[in-house]
């Protein structure tokens, strides 16, 4: 997948992530570069002086507020920024330019609900562009729907509504994409295969699809 | 002050409580203010048990960092898990 | 009175710390290899995407069982063993203070792990739930089998253990230091075992809760965790609350005895000695206000995620400093790579790695991704394998010689440390690049691309768990042959080694005191007169697990599991009359700030902060499931609020008996004392009476049934566990009407009428604030 076709959240997500990556990289091959360093320099050799055990010299006071001011701040800015796309992921853009789908997981699959009273099972159709809401709910027992292609999910919990939007990214050649639906919350002995897909197509062919969903629904009667 | 008299006294007030608790309970006040009598009353007896019959009146002050902290726990327990309850 | 060589009856019987220790760390031992076979089978299944060993519900139950033993009766327990034996060496006592009941903690812990264990054998097998046993999975309806309840007992079980044993260690560390031993000067483990049993007291209690509550809603028809109200959220506040301070509990320990091994191997004091301490402190305190980040996927408020989000990175702070006080004590050092060196410093590069990615989950938005995947699966074995058990083998080697007195291989510990390290890393650091495959899954045939990972992941396994097994078989083989060690093979300066507790040797350069100076100081003061061993911790504990399989299997037989427990309680009461056992006496050294206070009031105080938390989460699932109710019924229409009333009344008048009661003791008045007691008693048995034998049939007649919903589920749980501790209280005062009637106390002597009425005075408040919760609001 090239960059464009990345659904936004995944490239906001990618991007904390190698931000929050790179410091903790240099913090963690600091801290354990002293100490690998220390523990071989310093080894025991014959006719290496012991340091005196006392005279430790000042109380490390300055080093610790030091220490903690830096890392306080780091954490902080980086807390900020995930403040951020948090606010982004938690509220989905108004109704009327969205999809609203209706999710149940169930044990051990999900079904899901459009608008116009469709109901697919574990295959979810959306169009690239638009933002689709879900509206995740569990009819039994704790569920998680998850889109790792998307770097988000979302727990499934009974007798309650939990909201997770996104949006799709149009293909460079306008191609349907198909992705995973995963449960990521343990639900029994069916977890490991409770897998749905997510078809991301053009506008026009996912309407294409929906109106013959209705219409085969209206000839058979609907339900 | 003589402590059995003190203890005598505490348990008078807590009965007075008890009562008072049950009165407020029955009268025709709106349903919040009846609510907020009753736990003020709860608040005040469970204070006064506390510093008399767990004797913490007549002990080294330091044994009360024990429930402080307890309580405190327990506070921030609550507080936690009931404003997350919504979306 | 000692056992010489091995004897059956005496490690049945043991009191001795020391002993306690050892039964600790052998028995959790046993665990790992039964908790690692499990995870071996677990990579053996994941070695191919698709494979036929395990089937679903046989893949779930091990990896639920791996989950908990390696927690629960593995990582925690070898801590505790560890303490066992060496806190009361570091702070200069002659045993904990309560060696009776340090006996019934590790026989309760042992029992748990044996119901535990058993669940797997029973019809429909054990619980398939992950270690976390989330709701509404947990419920009868989606895990009928009985094995689910046995496990959550066995839970609740090791809950009480724990309860009891951390009660233990924060008195004996608050009243049994010996001179010398001020605040200052206690050493870095102790301070660590300190903090981790204060957030065992915390973290104990809501978990007994939670798993209180799912037996009613599993056996007796309460619908906490199967009703939307309650149900996944709720359980998952009760289990954090618990789960999140776990952690703690079994990372703090091991970074103590990093700083015990570092210190030694590196001959310089720790670096910044009491900052240290202070980050401990704060890493204790902020622990219990982080659990919401296990939860940060349950769609529960925003603010109150992004608060938790903040607190787990402010947590970071302090946890980076104290790994920072390790790295720089190395830094003048001059340094022996001696094998529990090498682990402690292979812990630290576990702590760093586990520490930082812990970091990463903190950020909600990345959370999006981890949570639930590998990645987490990655980080926390990093946190729990790599910094506890490499921090707990250093121990394990690093007090081999003073444990056995013997030397191990060093040799072979050493190229097992390497063999461990790398096995580790193959293990876990390829679960980095596996955020996206779900946790508890045991196939991936959709998700060919993560097979590299996974394969070697299970090599790693390969090299790992042999290499572990080997390291114990080291120990063994040193234990068995090894050459007799010195006492002080280390030139260690800490005061379990040195025996010196002013500190006075600390201040030469380089010298270690003689250590069998100690050895015989210690002898001369033990009281040798009176026994020191018992057959009821061990018989009490049998009798609770007998009891709990019968109350889940077939009743009789919990009955007979009762009886037993019962009459071992009789029995440990006359002993306690007759003054049969030894008391340990305090030191009479260090006691700050508790100088004035006894150990059995400092010990009840302690034991009331846990029972305070124990309601407080009960009472919390209660308001919880209260406020997220549409209607609740109207109190004055399903109780009857006189009969409430006048119980209230009842049972302040008991509180003012018995308190009437200490007070006529204080100054000697034995027939104010009988009365006073009398009296209590007899309207404490009233208080039950009219409770069980008037107000409830009342309310059941009236269709308010425990399976009626969750008004009536909380009322009944609250209120039966409410008179459980009545009734304790009550069989209590029978002790003290016993001991009153032969006139065993004075105003001197009355420390249990004291102690009761503590208690007592504790079990009217928890009723004065359940009286208005239920009846009047």
């Amino acid at each position: 997948m090239s960059q464009q076709a990345l659904p936004p959240s995944a490239v906001d997500w990618n991007n904390f992530f190698n931000l929050t990556s790179y410091i903790g990289l240099i913090a963690a091959a600091l801290v354990i570069g002293l100490m690998v360093y220390w523990a071989i320099n310093n080894r025991y050799r014959k006719g290496r002086p012991v340091t005196a055990w006392q005279g430790l010299g000042r109380a490390p006071a300055r080093e610790a507020v030091t220490f903690a001011a830096i890392s306080t701040i780091l954490l902080f800015g980086l807390a900020v920024g995930s403040y951020r796309l948090n606010t982004y992921l938690q509220y989905p853009p108004p109704i009327s330019e969205s999809l609203v789908i209706d999710v149940t997981a169930f044990q051990w699959a999900f079904s899901f609900h459009y608008p116009n009273n469709v109901t697919t099972l574990d295959e979810c159709r959306i169009p690239t562009g638009q933002p689709i809401i879900f509206n995740v709910t569990s009819s039994d027992v704790m569920h998680n729907f998850g889109l790792p292609d998307f770097k988000v999910k979302i727990d499934a919990i009974p007798g309650r509504y939990n909201i997770l939007w996104i949006t799709a990214p149009t293909m460079p050649d306008n191609s349907t994409m198909t992705y995973q639906i995963r449960c990521y919350e343990l639900c029994g002995v069916g977890h490991t295969y409770m897998i749905a897909s997510l078809i991301a197509m053009p506008p026009s062919e996912f309407n294409q699809w929906l109106n013959s969903q209705t219409s085969s629904m209206n000839m058979t009667g609907g339900s | 002050m003589n402590r059995i008299f003190v203890y005598v006294l505490v348990w008078a007030v807590m009965v007075a409580g008890t009562l008072l608790q049950v009165v407020i309970f029955n009268s025709s006040a709106t349903a919040n203010l009846k609510n907020l009598g009753v736990v003020a009353i709860a608040v005040a007896e469970i204070l006064l048990a506390a510093t008399f019959y767990l004797n913490l009146r007549y002990e080294p002050k330091i044994l009360a960092l024990f429930p402080i902290l307890a309580i405190l726990a327990v506070v921030v327990f609550i507080t936690a898990a009931t404003l997350a309850v919504g979306m | 009175m000692a056992y010489q060589g091995f004897s059956i009856k005496r490690w049945l019987t043991t009191t001795d710390h020391k002993d306690i220790g050892i039964l600790y760390i052998v028995t959790s031992i046993y665990f790992i290899i039964v908790g690692g076979s499990l995870a071996e089978l677990v990579r053996i299944q994941l070695a191919v995407p698709s494979n036929s060993l395990l089937v679903p519900a046989t893949y779930e139950q091990t990896v639920t069982l791996h989950g908990l033993i390696m927690i629960l009766w593995f990582l925690s327990p070898l801590g505790v063993g560890l303490a066992n034996y060496f806190v009361p060496k570091q702070i200069g006592a002659k045993d904990m203070s309560f060696p009776r009941l340090n006996a019934m903690s590790y026989w309760l812990y042992l029992f748990s792990g044996v119901l535990l264990l058993s669940t797997l054998f029973l019809p429909g097998g054990g619980a398939g739930t992950g270690w976390t046993l989330y709701a509404p999975l947990n419920t009868s309806l989606y895990s009928p089998q009985p094995g689910v309840t046995l496990a959550a007992l066995a839970f609740a079980m090791l809950a009480v253990s724990v309860t009891i044993s951390s009660i233990n260690f924060i008195t004996t560390i608050l009243r049994a230091r010996a001179k010398g031993v001020t605040w200052r000067r206690l050493p870095a483990f102790t301070w660590s075992i300190l903090m981790t049993n204060i957030l065992m007291l915390f973290a104990f209690p809501p978990i007994a809760a939670a798993l209180v509550l799912l037996t009613t809603d599993r056996v007796l028809g309460t619908v906490f965790f199967s009703s939307f109200e309650g149900g996944s959220i709720l359980w998952a506040q009760l289990f954090w609350f618990f789960g999140h301070p776990e952690v703690y509990i079994v990372a703090l320990p091991a970074l103590g005895i990093m700083a015990e091994v570092l210190v030694t191997f590196a001959q310089r004091p720790l670096f910044g000695k009491t900052l240290f301490v202070i980050e401990l402190s704060a890493v204790t305190a902020l622990s219990i206000g982080v659990w919401i980040h296990h939860m940060f996927m349950t769609g529960i408020g925003f603010d109150v995620r992004e608060a938790f989000s903040l607190t787990t990175l402010a947590i970071s702070v302090p946890f980076e400093g104290l790994v920072l006080n390790l790295v720089l004590t190395l830094r003048k050092g001059t340094i022996k790579l001696t094998t529990p060196m090498l682990y402690a410093l292979g812990g630290i590069f576990f702590v760093i790695l586990g520490g930082i990615t812990g970091v990463f989950q903190g950020f909600i938005v990345l959370d999006y991704l981890f949570h639930g995947s590998y990645w987490v699966v990655g980080h926390f074995h990093y946190v729990m394998v790599g910094t506890a058990i490499f921090g707990l083998v250093a121990a394990l080697y690093y007090w081999f010689p003073k444990i056995t007195n013997k030397m191990y291989n060093e040799k072979r510990g050493k190229i097992l440390f390497f063999i461990s390290f790398i096995g580790f890393n193959i293990l876990y650091f390829p679960y980095f690049f596996l955020a996206d495959m779900p946790r508890r899954i045991e196939s991936y045939a959709a998700n060919p691309q993560w097979w590299p990972f996974n394969l070697t992941a299970t090599i790693g396994a390969l090299i790992f768990g042999p290499a572990l097994l080997l390291t114990f078989a080291n120990l063994i083989q040193g234990y068995r042959k090894g050459k007799g060690a010195e006492a002080n093979p280390w030139g260690a300066r800490e005061t379990e080694w040195t025996g010196n507790f002013t500190g006075a040797a600390q201040a030469e350069e380089g010298v270690a005191a003689d250590s069998q100076k100690e050895v015989s100081r210690m002898e001369e003061n033990s009281p040798v007169e009176k026994s020191r061993f018992t057959y009821l911790p061990v018989t009490i504990s049998v009798g609770a697990a007998v009891f709990l399989t019968g109350f889940v299997l077939f009743w009789p037989v919990a009955v007979m599991g009762l009886g037993v427990i019962l009459a071992a309680i009789i029995q440990w009461f006359k002993d306690d009359v007759r003054d049969k056992y030894a008391v340990v006496k305090e030191a009479i050294g260090e006691n700050w700030p508790f100088n004035s206070v006894s150990k059995e009031k400092v010990g009840v105080w302690i034991f009331l902060v846990s029972e305070v938390v124990l309601f407080g989460s009960l009472l919390t699932a209660y308001i919880y499931v209260r406020l997220r109710s549409p209607v609740w019924p109207a109190a004055a229409q399903v109780h009857n609020i006189t009969i409430g009333t006048t119980n209230t009344l009842i049972l302040l008048t008991s509180s003012l008996a018995m308190i009437l009661a200490l007070q006529a003791i204080r100054s000697g008045s034995l027939r104010g004392l009988k009365s006073g007691l009398i009296g209590a008693f007899t309207l404490g048995t009233a208080f039950l009476a009219v409770k069980l034998g008037v107000e409830w049939p009342l309310e059941i007649a009236n269709g308010f049934v425990i399976s009626g919903g969750l008004a009536p589920s909380s009322y009944f749980t609250l209120m039966g566990v409410h008179a459980l501790h009545v009734g304790v209280g009550l069989a209590g005062m029978t002790y003290l009407i016993a001991k009153a009637f032969s006139g065993r106390f004075t105003a001197q002597s009355h420390t249990s009428v004291e102690l009761l009425g503590l208690y007592w005075a504790f079990v009217d408040i928890v009723w004065l604030i359940l009286f208005p919760l239920f009846y009047l609001v």
